[in-house]
């Protein structure tokens, strides 16, 4: 059964996951912010703001942001390494990274755009001071593929920052299941129009490894160095390492 | 003694008011220049300017009603702030009780949001009643087949088909920003490949002027609307709107900005699209 990852609870043949990961972001797309803020309440823009402040972009620097959707981290980070840096934007889903790409532009941003896949990054090795990934590594099929893509691509000394979905505190865990599991689905369906692609959020969320899995994987794929900065009593969690 | 201080201040705030103008510093200097055609005053739908993504489609009547929130939607930020202190007082205290009124206010949220959206999308095709005209209702949209002089001409029958507006209008937003980076770093070279022989030297005359000192234009928000398209003999012409915020001085508040950027391109295909004039709207 080695080919079969899962997908949300399911498993599903590893072949799949992309496509069906696609499928969803697909069929979210023209709600996705809007969703973004009532499923967080707003939050995720604080949580965000955070990353950029844990990734700390500087002018000049030259950085990735991978799985971009809808480049909110994209077009800070573009801003923040004027003059003289570049912000490259790359998503597999061509929607999403279509609205990240206009999305930039229309705050007067030039960021080129690549659709590629996170596990095989398009860039030559030792080419970026910086790589970001909000919410996305989540949603990749092979995790240590992409996090061993992400390295490679990093400068000697440059930093691989993800924000992502961790794991909860535990006091907390029956309140976030209720809210994920009955609450996201119905704000999906009455909003988006799709229950199912948040019900896929939430299991996703589970079988994501949690801060301490994730940080030893950041290791494994030859990160020094590595922190975890937990948000939102773990609801979210900063990881972040050096390339050294 | 007083007199000469307020004299002396006034003179240091003029001397300001004066370096600000003189650095006023986006391409062009926020002055008209080159060609200048005639074109619309208003963009071509009165509707705000709108981010590229949602112009594919710039034919449509835009509805220009603004709905005046409702009851509940008045109520929407404080129940919204009220939900977020509830959040991070639960999500910091961790009582029990501070979980059940989490939910309860996370769902009256999202009720709320719900409603007002549902409200939002249907209200929006719904004809104007304007005060004093009770029960009677007016179609805000003009009939197309008069037009008030001097009001944009009505876009569907401007563009031939096939023309790919959404994509014209992102290449000329990417021009856009590229010329104000290369007018930024003194990149002559840059400016003549994207614009006229006639514009270049106007432009080139600004870098000389300010002996090729670099500077910042940082663009805040960016929108481009195509307000005309025309073949006039061996020559296409478009006029795009270029509208937004721009920080033209690094420290300074971002102003907002409107001009239409008039563009060439020969008919037979020999260069592609060239910056001709600029013309203020303001």
């Amino acid at each position: 059964m080695k080919d079969q990852t899962d997908f949300g609870y399911e498993r599903v043949p590893e072949a799949d996951k992309a496509r069906r990961v696609g499928a969803v972001f697909d069929r979210v797309a023209e709600r996705y912010d809007l969703m973004n803020d009532l499923m967080s309440l707003g939050l995720h823009r604080l949580w965000k703001a955070f990353a950029i402040s844990v990734a700390r972009p500087r002018p000049g620097e030259r950085i990735l942001d991978v799985a971009t959707g809808s480049a909110d981290l994209a077009a800070a980070l573009a801003r923040r390494v004027m003059p003289g840096g570049e912000v490259w934007l790359t998503d597999i889903n061509r929607r999403m990274l279509e609205r990240g790409r206009d999305r930039v532009l229309d705050e007067g941003l030039l960021a080129p755009a690549v659709q590629c896949d996170g596990e095989r990054l398009p860039f030559a090795t030792g080419h970026f001071d910086c790589v970001t990934v909000a919410f996305g590594l989540r949603n990749m099929t092979h995790k240590d593929r992409a996090l061993a893509e992400m390295t490679r691509v990093l400068k000697p000394g440059g930093r691989l920052v993800i924000l992502e979905f961790s794991k909860v505190w535990k006091p907390l865990e029956r309140a976030y299941d209720f809210y994920s599991f009955r609450v996201l689905p119905w704000l999906g369906r009455q909003v988006a129009g799709d229950a199912a692609a948040y019900r896929y959020l939430a299991e996703s969320i589970r079988m994501h490894p949690d801060q301490a899995s994730l940080a030893a994987m950041l290791e494994s794929a030859g990160l020094s160095r590595v922190e975890v900065f937990n948000l939102a009593a773990g609801v979210v969690a900063v990881h972040r390492g050096y390339r050294i | 003694m007083t007199k000469g201080l307020i004299g002396f201040c006034a003179l240091a705030f003029s001397a300001l008011l004066v370096v600000q103008t003189a650095d006023a510093a986006r391409l062009g200097g926020a002055r008209s220049s080159g060609v200048q055609r005639s074109v619309p005053k208003t963009p071509p739908a009165a509707t705000p300017a709108k981010p590229a993504q949602e112009q594919a489609a710039p034919n449509q009547a835009a509805p220009t009603a603004q709905p005046q929130p409702s009851g509940l939607a008045r109520w929407m930020p404080a129940l919204g702030g009220l939900a977020l202190g509830g959040l991070l007082g639960y999500l910091f205290a961790g009582n029990g009780l501070g979980g059940i009124l989490l939910l309860v206010l996370l769902a009256v949220v999202a009720v709320l949001a719900f409603r007002a959206l549902a409200r939002r999308g249907a209200q929006s095709p719904q004809p104007v009643q304007y005060a004093g005209m009770d029960r009677q209702t007016t179609l805000t949209p003009p009939p197309p087949s008069a037009p008030a002089p001097g009001d944009a001409m009505p876009t569907a029958a401007r563009f031939p088909a096939g023309f790919d507006a959404a994509s014209f209008l992102r290449g000329a937003k990417m021009n856009f920003v590229k010329l104000q980076f290369a007018n930024d770093q003194g990149r002559l070279e840059d400016i003549r490949e994207f614009t006229t022989d006639e514009m270049f030297e106007a432009l080139e005359r600004d870098i000389h002027e300010r002996h090729g000192a670099g500077q910042q234009t940082d663009i805040e928000s960016l929108d481009a609307q195509l307000v005309d398209l025309a073949t006039e003999g061996p020559q296409h012409w478009a006029s795009v709107r270029f509208s937004g915020r721009v920080r033209e001085v690094p420290g300074a508040v971002p102003v907002d900005f409107a001009e239409v950027w008039n563009l060439v391109k020969p008919a037979d295909g020999s260069s592609g699209w060239l910056l001709a004039g600029i013309q203020q709207m303001h």
